[in-house]
């Protein structure tokens, strides 16, 4: 009887139970004894009770089972497929805490807004290079022909190419749809019943207007530029020349190569268009102009020879089977031109339309802006510079203040949250504080990007329009953004232990001894110590360079360009004024362009001594103050002039003499076979502005190579004395504009560049050191509340509110100055690197400099600490310590 | 298809359309032992199941009691919407490729 009322292997069954603890196995171990009582009936009891021991073994390691503890380790309504209500519930409960904490959502807000609006403008400014030219229909098919020249000594790359190269394809090669050339002149006065305006253009061809698309307002594409001497305005232009009257038909003049014909107004190029212009003019007229000799432009002879003044632009629109091909062809004509041609090989290729603003190559001769690769990188890693520092600090307010929020998550996992679900439950609070961030950082966006546009060359033809595109990507980068500094605190969170949490929250390890949030302040202060330090010396090294006495007068000294006109005769005319002291010609203005490298050596000697050189008159040493301290000046009698040099100090110190004398009289062959005689020597005067040491130059005198007249004047009322020697220069028969600049601006705009650095420097302070005071604030705020006890008690027992200060401030005044020791070094070394590659005569970064800088971090941090710490500090301990 | 299904998987979805309203897990592996001619044990019949379940191709419905389980409950399985659609997809597939495979296409 015992015997047929077998039953499984109690152990076995203890085993499973037992193993699968809470999880529900009712039916599981139902199947089992099912099993066992169906196996008995036909098997021996001992290989039945065997099997039921296998069988259990097999559901304890099975997949089942697993799940089943899993799922028994919630609550069972806290698995839900029901995600939008868990969203609601995220959002609502996100929204909650965030209006419980006012102060903390502001300061996190207002951190992530200044952090992220560096990168909202740099997601708007991509999205306007984005577009460039985009609005041509063409724009996949069209191509630019551009030419790379090796010089043999260096390789160049040229945007623009032989005028000729389009033509000799279009009899080549039957297969092009439409090709056109650009000719791109610079700005000529355009004059209209006594009217003038200064006006930019191109002469170009009718098959302009199938290959791109502009928009021809009126008359006909097929014929408004085929003739000579015809010329389409934009809509504003004509406007503003014609203010009211019919344009069509109209003559108008441009500069001085004659009168034009008005046969067509166009729509203004838009926004984003790499070609800008307000006239066009038929291409025809370019080889009459050449004829005349009205306009300088390389002739076809030497346009294979010539790349640095040829602005021949050439643009085709090809299919992709054609590229090759065409390619080809470039390639022969290359071959063709340049196999006998010992110094010059050129090579070209085409562009598509795509990598003309954004490709990699800064070609010379670009038609329009370029923002390429390169600047882009440097851009984006800016970027993440300053948003990243504002994701770690979210993350540590976020972190520091976790004791607060600990019951919360306690209490949720006790009733059923998900790891998972409280992790999205501080994702999705994030989120929604970098969504509200976004839109002050697109407020930021608005105010700088205009500014920004004018920093930048070309900048302002950028289209920085906010499209629906930009807007997704906004949003998108603020979600990604608030992912990325949510994801620390919700792993934080998501792990805190219930039973701790709710125990006590004094008795939770918030950090490890070495906290990450320490790391991240001394980190952040570090950089912003960096961009003091940057500003600092910068703004030295400008003031230096201003006031460095570079050994020659630049006060009241008017460069005026000669443009061809004859020296004698402005010397002449000019002199009748006034105010004019002294006029002296030369051959460059110091600073404004570099001085070309040349040689010369001793007659019997092989070695030939580098040098620069300059040409000038009698009167430059004198105009420019120059101190002769051997031998004489350049004398206006004298027949000699031409074969005499005056030399710098310099120059004569690489001689090896002793004495300045000796120099006088030496012999010296130039490259090309000149013999000249040293008749002076002048003390060193700083040619290239600073930027180079100064080296062997020399002065020499030849009136072919004047190309300014320096003015000295006398006078302080400049505008009537402009406006007078204009008249004076039309009154020589002048149609080209009077170009004059005053030497020390002309120097001050040399510096212009070193002010643009010191400006981003300031911004990129102001951002690094505002986040990073955000940051501070964060975590002194939650020190000071979490302290507010102890600080009671210690006032009761007799502290003094100055004590109680600097208690609270000790440690972050000691992270400050770790972040100072970090700093320095590295600031001092990068610093004084960068400014002698600045300039060679530059600054240093002085101790003072670095005590200012220190100075400044440390005043800006004891601010923020003390706007908090002394509030607690003068807390009267009875408010504190009543509530219990 | 919805998801990729596994050759028991399939057997077991089968299994359980076959057994119709009887569908609990002695009778789903016996019927499967019997017709498949091999040993199942309980545990990777019902990972199995478990998996399935979380395909969302079988929902369950706890049963009566009965005496021969020692008093415990049985969990009847019902093929869903999705699994009969999953399997007519792979039962498509195998005809098409048996079609045109060189074994020829013999009609059971």
């Amino acid at each position: 009887m015992k015997s047929s009322q077998s039953h499984p292997p109690k152990w076995a069954s203890r085993l499973l139970k037992w193993y699968a603890g809470r999880a529900h196995i009712e039916d599981l171990q139902g199947d089992l004894e099912e099993v066992y009582y169906d196996e008995v009936n036909c098997l021996s009891p001992l290989s039945a009770k065997f099997n039921y021991t296998w069988q259990v073994l097999s559901l304890i390691f099975s997949y089942a089972l697993k799940k089943r503890q899993v799922d028994q380790s919630y609550h069972p309504y806290s698995i839900t497929n029901n995600n939008t209500a868990m969203l609601r519930n995220y959002i609502k409960v996100a929204v909650r805490s965030l209006t419980r904490n006012k102060f903390f959502t502001i300061i996190n807000v207002l951190g992530l807004s200044l952090g992220m609006s560096v990168t909202v403008l740099y997601i708007g400014f991509m999205g306007g290079l984005l577009k460039f030219d985009k609005f041509h229909e063409n724009y996949d098919t069209i191509y630019k022909i551009v030419s790379t020249v090796d010089l043999n000594t260096e390789v160049r790359e040229y945007e623009s190419a032989p005028a000729s190269m389009a033509d000799i394809l279009r009899e080549n090669y039957a297969g092009i749809d439409y090709s056109v050339k650009i000719n791109d002149w610079m700005t000529f006065e355009t004059t209209f019943n006594g009217k003038e305006l200064p006006m930019n253009g191109y002469f170009t061809e009718s098959s302009f207007f199938d290959l791109f698309s502009f928009e021809l307002i009126r008359g006909n594409p097929q014929t408004a530029l085929s003739n000579p001497y015809q010329v389409i305005m934009t809509k504003s232009a004509a406007d503003k020349l014609f203010s009211g009257q019919d344009p069509i038909g109209q003559l108008i003049s441009l500069g001085n190569i004659g009168e034009y014909t008005v046969s067509g107004i166009m729509a203004d190029p838009p926004k984003g268009s790499h070609l800008n212009f307000e006239l066009l003019v038929s291409y025809n007229t370019l080889a009459i102009l050449r004829q005349n000799k009205k306009l300088r432009q390389i002739s076809d002879a030497s346009e294979w020879n010539t790349f640095n003044d040829n602005f021949t632009h050439t643009y085709l629109q090809l299919s992709d089977k054609q590229v090759t091909e065409v390619e080809l062809i470039l390639k022969q004509i290359a071959q063709e031109k340049y196999q006998n041609n010992e110094d010059l090989k050129a090579s070209f290729s085409l562009l598509p339309m795509s990598e003309v603003v954004l490709g990699w190559t800064n070609f010379n001769n670009g038609l329009g802006p370029y923002f390429g690769g390169p600047a882009i990188f440097g851009f984006a890693a800016v970027t993440l510079l300053i948003l990243l520092p504002a994701c770690f600090n979210y993350s540590n307010i976020s972190i520091s203040r976790s004791m607060k929020r600990a019951k919360e998550i306690g209490i949720r996992k006790v009733v059923g949250g998900h790891k998972k679900q409280i992790w999205y439950q501080f994702i999705t609070e994030t989120v929604i504080i970098s969504l509200v961030a976004l839109i002050g950082s697109v407020g930021i966006f608005f105010m700088i990007k205009d500014e920004f546009a004018d920093t930048l060359a070309g900048g302002s033809v950028v289209d920085f329009e906010v499209t629906m595109v930009m807007i997704i990507a906004f949003i998108i980068f603020a979600i990604v953004t608030g992912v990325l500094a949510g994801i620390v605190p919700a792993a934080y969170f998501s792990k805190i232990d219930p039973v701790t949490a709710l125990k006590g929250a004094s008795s939770m390890k918030l950090f490890g001894k070495t906290s990450f949030k320490k790391v991240l302040i001394v980190a952040q202060f570090s950089l912003s110590l960096f961009f003091i330090i940057g500003v600092v010396v910068l703004f030295k090294q400008v003031n230096y360079s201003m006031n460095y006495d570079m050994g020659f007068d630049q006060e009241n000294l008017l460069d005026v360009e000669l443009r061809g006109v004859d020296t004698e005769i402005f010397k002449t005319e000019f002199a009748k004024q006034g105010a004019v002291t002294s006029i002296s010609m030369s051959s460059h203005v110091i600073g404004a362009e570099g001085f070309s490298r040349d040689w010369l050596h001793y007659p019997d000697e092989k070695d030939s001594i580098q040098i620069r050189q300059m040409f000038i008159d009698e009167n430059y040493i004198s105009n420019l103050g120059l101190m002769i301290i051997a031998g004489e000046n350049f004398k206006k009698t004298s027949t000699l002039k031409e074969a005499s040099i005056i030399v710098n100090e310099s120059f004569f110190k690489t001689l090896e003499l002793t004495n300045s004398l000796d120099a006088l009289g030496e012999t010296f062959v130039l490259d090309n076979g000149e013999t000249v005689n040293i008749i002076g020597v002048v003390k060193d005067f700083n040619y290239t502005l600073l930027r180079d040491p100064i080296s062997n130059f020399i002065f020499r005198h030849n009136p072919a190579k004047f190309k300014y007249a320096n003015i000295k004047v006398s006078t302080t009322d400049n505008f009537n004395m402009l406006s007078d020697m204009e008249a004076t220069w039309k009154s020589l028969g002048q149609e080209q504009k009077f170009e004059a600049k005053f030497f020390d601006k002309e120097i001050e705009e040399a510096f212009q560049y070193s002010n643009a650095i010191v400006d981003i420097f300031s911004f990129m302070g102001f951002l690094a050191i505002t986040v990073a005071c955000l940051g501070l604030l964060g975590m002194v705020v939650y020190s000071t509340e979490t302290r507010a006890k102890e600080v009671g008690i210690r006032k009761v027992m007799g502290a003094s509110t100055k004590n109680l200060t600097y208690l609270l401030s000790k440690e972050y005044l000691n992270m400050i100055a770790l972040a100072a020791l970090i700093a320095i070094p590295i600031g001092y070394f990068f610093f004084n690197f960068m400014l002698t590659m600045q300039q060679y005569y530059s600054v240093t970064v002085g101790i003072l400099d670095i005590v200012f800088s220190l100075l400044m971090l440390l005043s800006i941090g004891a601010l923020t600490l003390a706007s908090q710490t002394i509030k607690t500090a003068m807390a009267n301990p009875v408010d504190t310590l009543q509530t219990e | 298809m919805k998801g990729y299904l596994g050759e028991f998987e399939e057997l077991v979805l089968l299994t359980i359309s076959m057994l119709g309203d009887t569908a609990y897990g002695v009778a789903i592996k016996e019927a499967l032992e019997q017709k498949a001619n091999r040993r199942i044990t309980v545990g990777s019949l019902h990972s199995t199941i478990t998996r399935l379940e979380e395909k969302g191709l079988l929902s369950s419905t706890m049963g009566e009691a009965t005496a021969v389980r020692g008093g415990r409950k049985k969990r009847y399985f019902q093929l869903t919407a999705d699994a009969r659609q999953v399997l007519q997809q792979v039962k498509a597939l195998r005809d098409d490729l048996w079609r045109s495979s060189e074994l020829g296409f013999e009609q059971s």
